[in-house]
């Protein structure tokens, strides 16, 4: 084992769950759960298509309105967690790709050491952001952390016998 | 005994795996995708012309690539869609029946990969959940049942890995890996890129073994080489590269950078297991190609990867996806999953190994097996909601649904001229010459004398004009068609409210596909009414003289 491989993670999660709580600090974002006109119109034709592919099933009111609401705030809540997910914003000004190949390597060192359970946190993390305001600084710099870090470790795995514990 | 009862289990559960992708592919396959795309009705009309006259609809003898609607299709899918097309007839299934069979058969083709690349501790699970990720994923399902050649294409190139990665033990099967691998290049436009990349590169890899094992090498790479002859035969008539230059990034654009953007888009996981969203080529309303949830066992099996596959299999693999997604990359379209499906079952391939790093987590095996339960139910609810439903009538005016409704609605006209206007969907005359199994000696007359450039070239028309008997497919001539009987069909752009009564026309019906997006009107002409309502002067100018006088 080379000392990349004990670099202790353990305050990485620490720190992005502090991001994320200081995301929240500027409000859940609202538009989640308010419809717009468009989205109106869209549910009430998807409601038709519903009635006549599920029939009786879908005809009791209840489920009606509750898988309309719910598939409206799920569009929108996982419109805004795919930019978590998205490798342009993290290689946002065209001199960042010149560290592609290192952050892959970090990236990839980071998954290959942590823990299961630690991986689990960080994707709840992420799905957490989905409810945050992200339009602001915060939210943009959330993409900011990981691109660094995994700068940092794909450098470590290419000098892979220095030391360093976070 | 307990070995041979794991067995028979296994393949229980293969089969089992198997009759569910069938099923998920077969399943409704005339009516969902409702209607039928051009590329399809293409493929479609070659393959019924191909079967009565050894030639396609333009009266070319056994092309290599077939011309169609300002581009060239990869050959193999339309001539493997001749024995469907003999057997049911020139319908939606029949097209569509190809993709059918080589979508599951890339399940079974899977597992057999599986089997061979994983170590033997773990690849009876392995093999069984990678398969029955192609199983029931959304992209691997989507592009089954549609007339795809991507989905032929990986599917023959799966195979070709498989025999690639047991040649590693039994040289001689590099040659049939090098037939298949070149097979896939006249499937599609993607593996032709792959191919060519991953030859060289497989055995500079495994050279030291290779080299030990020259005959099949040798015999490997000429056949791979003479089944390539075709692609050099067109190498520089223009329509090889048509393709490409038509989805290429354009001049304006620095290659590199904007190969290494799109290089990133198709490695993203946003584009991978999100919705695309409608302006991006989406598979099905809030669905991407996997499953959302999928996107756990993804990051696990990244972590996990080189746990369950030997060192030597897995520079094969390496190999496999760096080079994944360059076709995909070289071209300027937003994010089109179809070119990067070599890409995605590398994917489903890491996903697989997620799964089962995630039954290495310290819980109670009941929880595990009620967790994936969960996911598998999950996954096929969600997959039902979005495609059958919701994609079955929201993509409906993309397939022109309501053009295929027509079809039983014209039978009412028996003995009328008819014009249907084709000015915004070069598809139509194909699709009702398909449907109607229109006279292919005929139309190739027709359309051949429609080319204005060289069979194989690099101008390739978009537009023509199908005249199918009694029924003329074009875009409407305002100055002419009103003043003949006849019925005209339109959409309410074609042909407006206001034109409608201008030129005395009388709606005969109306017909909408299933969104009631496209709304088709037929009209009856009336060319005295509009001759006697015309100005004296404007008389002698236009085609009145024989209907007054």
């Amino acid at each position: 084992m080379n000392a990349l491989d004990r670099v202790n993670h353990f305050w990485v999660e620490v720190i992005l769950c502090i991001f994320v709580l200081l995301l929240f600090v500027n409000g859940i974002d609202e538009n989640l759960f308010i419809k717009n006109d468009v989205e109106k119109i869209q549910t009430y034709q998807r409601s038709e298509y519903f009635s006549k592919e599920l029939g009786i099933f879908y005809r009791r009111p209840p489920i009606k309105y509750y898988l309309s609401d719910f598939e409206v705030v799920a569009t929108k809540y996982f419109a805004k967690i795919r930019r978590s997910f998205d490798l342009e914003n993290y290689f946002s000004s065209k001199l960042s790709y010149l560290l592609i190949p290192l952050i892959f390597l970090g990236g990839y060192n980071y998954l290959k050491n942590i823990g299961k359970e630690q991986l689990i946190l960080v994707i709840i993390l992420i799905f957490l952001l989905g409810f945050t305001k992200s339009t602001d600084l915060f939210g943009v710099s959330v993409f900011y952390l990981p691109v660094a870090y995994f700068s940092i470790l794909g450098s470590l795995r290419i000098w892979k016998n220095k030391k360093i514990y976070i | 005994m307990e070995k041979q009862k794991d067995l028979y289990m296994k393949r229980i559960l293969l089969l089992i795996i198997v009759m569910l992708a069938l099923f998920l592919r077969l399943y409704d396959v005339g009516k969902v995708p409702a209607g039928i795309h051009r590329d399809e009705e293409s493929h479609g009309y070659n393959a019924f012309s191909l079967l009565n006259t050894g030639k396609d609809r333009y009266g070319e003898s056994f092309p290599i690539l077939f011309r169609s609607f300002g581009s060239y299709q990869p050959p193999l899918y339309t001539y493997l869609a001749v024995i469907p097309i003999k057997l049911f007839g020139n319908t939606i299934q029949s097209v569509r029946l190809v993709s059918v069979f080589f979508g599951t058969a890339l399940v079974l083709i899977t597992f057999f990969f599986a089997q061979n690349l994983f170590k033997s501790k773990y690849k009876d699970g392995l093999s069984l959940v990678f398969a029955l990720i192609i199983a029931i994923s959304p992209i691997f399902i989507y592009f089954s049942r549609l007339v795809a050649e991507g989905n032929l294409g990986v599917t023959i190139f799966v195979a070709s890995m498989l025999f690639f990665l047991v040649s590693l033990r039994k040289s001689k099967l590099f040659i049939l890996g090098s037939f298949l691998l070149a097979l896939s290049t006249h499937a599609y436009y993607s593996e032709r890129i792959i191919a060519v990349i991953f030859l060289p590169l497989f055995l500079l890899i495994y050279k030291n073994y290779f080299l030990k094992n020259k005959t099949p090498v040798i015999i490997g790479a000429t056949v791979f080489m003479i089944m390539m002859l075709p692609h050099l035969w067109i190498a520089t008539s223009g329509a090889l590269t048509r393709r490409l230059i038509e989805v290429g990034y354009g001049n304006d654009k620095i290659f590199f950078l904007e190969f290494i953007k799109r290089y990133l888009i198709y490695s993203s996981p946003s584009n991978i297991f999100f919705d695309l969203g409608p302006s991006l080529n989406r598979v099905s309303p809030g669905l991407g190609p996997f499953y959302m949830i999928f996107i756990a066992p993804f990051f696990l099996g990244i972590k996990y990867l080189k746990y369950f596959i030997d060192k030597e299999k897995i520079k094969l693999l390496l190999l496999l996806i760096i080079i994944s997604p360059i076709p995909a990359s070289l071209t300027g379209d937003s994010y089109y999953p179809l070119r990067a499906l070599d890409q995605l079952w590398l994917v489903a391939l890491v996903i697989s190994v997620g799964f089962i790093g995630f039954t290495r987590v310290n819980l109670p095996s009941k929880i595990i097996v009620i967790t994936l339960c969960f996911i598998l139910l999950h996954s096929l609810a969600t997959f039902y909601v979005s495609y059958f439903v919701l994609f079955k009538y929201e993509a409906a005016p993309y397939y022109g649904n309501a053009y295929v409704s027509l079809m039983s609605n014209l039978r009412n006209y028996k003995d009328s001229k008819i014009i249907i206007d084709s000015g915004r969907d070069p598809g139509i005359g194909l699709r009702m010459a398909y449907l109607t199994a229109y006279n292919p000696l005929d139309l190739q007359h027709k359309l051949r004398a429609q080319l204005k450039s060289p069979y194989y070239s690099g101008e390739v028309e978009l537009y023509e004009d199908y005249d199918l008997g009694r029924i003329q497919i074009r875009a409407i001539n305002w100055y002419q068609d009103i003043y003949k009987e006849q019925i005209i069909i339109g959409d309410t752009l074609a042909i407006s409210d206001q034109q409608a009564e201008e030129h005395h026309l009388k709606l005969e019906f109306e017909l909408t596909d299933l969104s009631n997006a496209t709304k088709l009107r037929g009209f009856s002409t009336n060319p005295l009414a509009k001759c006697q309502s015309l100005d004296r002067r404007l008389i002698w100018e236009s085609k009145c003289q024989g209907i007054l006088y």
